[in-house]
């Protein structure tokens, strides 16, 4: 039996469609409730879980495949495979600032930032030689910066409409993010032929799209 | 003002009684596999200067290591992050007239980790086999290995090994720039056959490279591995690499071994030293490898002696988390008997105990005054498993009580009758 661990929110219904292209039998799945599905033919069990600890259920082997974001697999950089890229679930990840203040974050040697990716963000300004104070928040980042409480935002979009509403405009692209198939290092070895048969059909599947 | 601030550093290990005299039985038992093997136990020192030790490990696991100031000379120092530079270090100077030199260890290391769950004193027992550059002193850690996990009765285990300069191979006189070779290790070492298909598409690779980059990432899996690996070779390093896995596994064969092992020829993670075959030793529905090493043949060049070597180390608290799972090694650790005496007397309580441990039990009298049920709940908690009673009311002088203290059981024995038995 292969255990899998899929993601709440926005990659659910994109899976769910992936997995019946599979012909994995989710017939009387309900997504939103259920907090583990088994399939009748008892092959495979679903854990629905929170997209960022999808991956940290894989590489402690609470599951041996895990679907989630690029985006949070670069922000928590776990020691998995990632054998596939799925293609569905695009979305960026972007600095943004307040339009009002248009061009002041990359005048700045020093700057604070509100995120919910610390990593990722203290990674790329690294990277430019700008130092950062990082604000970690949860959620609804694109206040930070309105309240004068961060100098702009590194978060997730995919349309933009979010940041426009909030007065915020894109000033970079850190990333592009897909959703990623994970595996766990050790199922890898110990269950080889059940994982590359369900990556095998997975492929299959994407090509069908 | 009073904060709340936890006692102990994350990541160390703190074992009670019966999770201490596990780790050291598994020690035990390890280190006595190695050494029915020839191999001898040494102990590294826990800090060495940080400019020596550098010498032989990579920057990842310097960056890792705890770092503290000599106070003599100022001199910056490391918590041993790892024990196979240390060895290296010794085999290239106090013992390089010794060859092949066979060491082992019980020793722990010590590494940064950011995450709360992770370890940062870890347990390891390990073996260095250092002088030898033939396929069967690989056959040799492999199979001292797989012999030390059957030791310990953990089931289900799996050896995977790699040959990393079979893999290497493909990337030698492609002109790749280093951008496309880092590239393309990442996308090897996360098997991530999308990107490779990406940087075929991007024309960093060519298609038909890209392919086979693909197909190297497929090859795992028993003897019929190689067949597959043999078509996909273009140059003399892969070459090579797979006949030496070949006699390695030709001597894994002679040893009965061949059931253990798969090969990965597609696996790129490991140690920065490690050259030639490595493996990693797995268990089913165990999220963790719980051992593994390898060759590092230029390592000990580094500290001044050129000398091929291999060698291996298992983490013990996934060993002990591994036996846990498969529910063995629960009987470790725990005493024989308890003897409960009421009498005042005390001298047969003193003889039994006596006895007992001469004959090699391990006893425990219940000085203390108390009723028999707090004596035998209080047995179940430090682990024993049967109480001896004297003296208790309605029990005749010449006869004891034996309990189960698990199961309750309670059977009335002529006390010389006891001697006999045990």
């Amino acid at each position: 039996m292969l255990t899998i661990a899929l993601p709440k929110g926005r990659l659910l219904d994109d899976v769910a469609g992936l997995l019946k292209r599979m012909g994995i039998a989710t017939g009387s799945m309900s997504w939103g409730r259920m907090l583990s599905y088994l399939t009748r033919d008892k092959r495979h069990r679903f854990l629905i879980l929170r997209a960022r600890d999808v991956a940290t259920y894989v590489e402690y082997g609470g599951a041996d495949i895990g679907i989630t974001g690029e985006d949070i697999l670069r922000e928590e950089g776990r020691d998995i495979y990632e054998p596939l890229d799925l293609r569905f679930g695009y979305c960026r990840i972007v600095v943004a600032e307040l339009e009002a203040k248009r061009g002041g974050l990359c005048k700045k040697s020093f700057v604070r930032i509100a995120t919910k990716y610390p990593n990722i963000t203290e990674r790329h300004f690294s990277k430019k030689g700008i130092q950062v104070e990082i604000i970690k928040l949860y959620g609804s980042i694109e206040l930070a910066p309105v309240v004068g409480m961060a100098d702009g935002i590194v978060d997730l979009v995919s349309t933009g409409r979010t940041l426009r509403e909030n007065g915020l405009i894109e000033v970079e692209t850190i990333m592009e993010s897909t959703a990623k198939a994970i595996v766990n290092r050790a199922s890898m070895k110990t269950k080889y032929k059940e994982i590359s048969g369900f990556l095998q059909s997975v492929r299959k599947a994407l090509q069908a799209i | 003002m009073y904060k709340e601030r936890p006692m102990t550093p994350r990541g160390c290990l703190t074992l009670l009684p019966l999770g201490a005299e596990k780790k050291r039985w598994i020690e035990d038992r390890l280190l006595d596999v190695f050494k029915r093997w020839g191999f001898q136990e040494i102990v590294t020192p826990i800090f060495e200067y940080l400019d020596i030790l550098s010498l032989g490990i990579g920057s990842e696991l310097i960056e890792k290591g705890y770092k503290l100031t000599d106070r003599s000379t100022g001199r910056l120092m490391i918590l041993r992050p790892d024990i196979t530079p240390q060895v290296a270090r010794i085999a290239a100077t106090a013992l390089s007239s010794i060859r092949p030199l066979r060491l082992c260890y019980a020793l722990n290391v010590f590494r940064y980790e950011e995450e709360y769950s992770k370890q940062r004193e870890i347990h390891q027992v390990g073996t260095e086999l250092i002088g030898l550059k033939e396929p069967e002193a690989d056959a040799e850690i492999i199979a001292m290995a797989v012999e030390a996990i059957k030791t310990l009765q953990i089931k289900h285990c799996s050896v995977v090994v790699r040959q990393t300069g079979y893999i290497k191979g493909f990337f030698d006189g492609q002109g790749y720039d280093t951008g496309t070779v880092n590239a393309l290790k990442k996308a090897i070492e996360k098997r991530d056959s999308s990107r490779i298909q990406e940087l075929a598409g991007m024309k960093a690779i060519s298609k038909k490279q890209g392919k086979r980059f693909l197909e190297i990432m497929e090859l795992f899996g028993g003897e019929e591995v190689f067949k597959k690996a043999e078509r996909l070779v273009e140059s003399r390093v892969s070459e090579d690499a797979l006949r030496n896995l070949r006699d390695v596994y030709g001597f894994l064969k002679k040893y009965g071994l061949s059931d253990f092992i798969s090969f990965d020829l597609g696996e790129l993670m490991g140690f920065d030293y490690h050259t030639g075959v490595s493996f990693a030793i797995f268990i089913k529905d165990f999220g963790y490898e719980i051992g593994g090493g390898g060759r590092y043949d230029q390592l000990l060049e580094r500290f001044g002696s050129q000398c091929p070597a291999t060698g291996f180390a298992f983490d013990i608290e996934r060993v002990m988390e591994a036996m846990q799972n498969q529910g063995t090694g629960g009987d470790i650790g725990r005493g024989d008997f308890i003897i409960i005496d009421f009498t005042k007397d005390k001298t047969k309580a003193i003889e039994l105990t006596k006895t007992l441990r001469e004959k090699g039990y391990n006893v425990t009298r219940d000085i203390i005054r108390r009723n028999l049920d707090k004596s035998i709940s209080y047995a179940k908690e430090v682990g024993i498993k049967k109480a001896i009673v004297l003296g208790s009311r309605g029990l005749k002088d010449a006869d004891a009580l034996i309990i189960g203290i698990e199961t309750g059981q309670k059977e009335k024995v002529e006390l010389r009758k006891i001697m006999e038995r045990y």
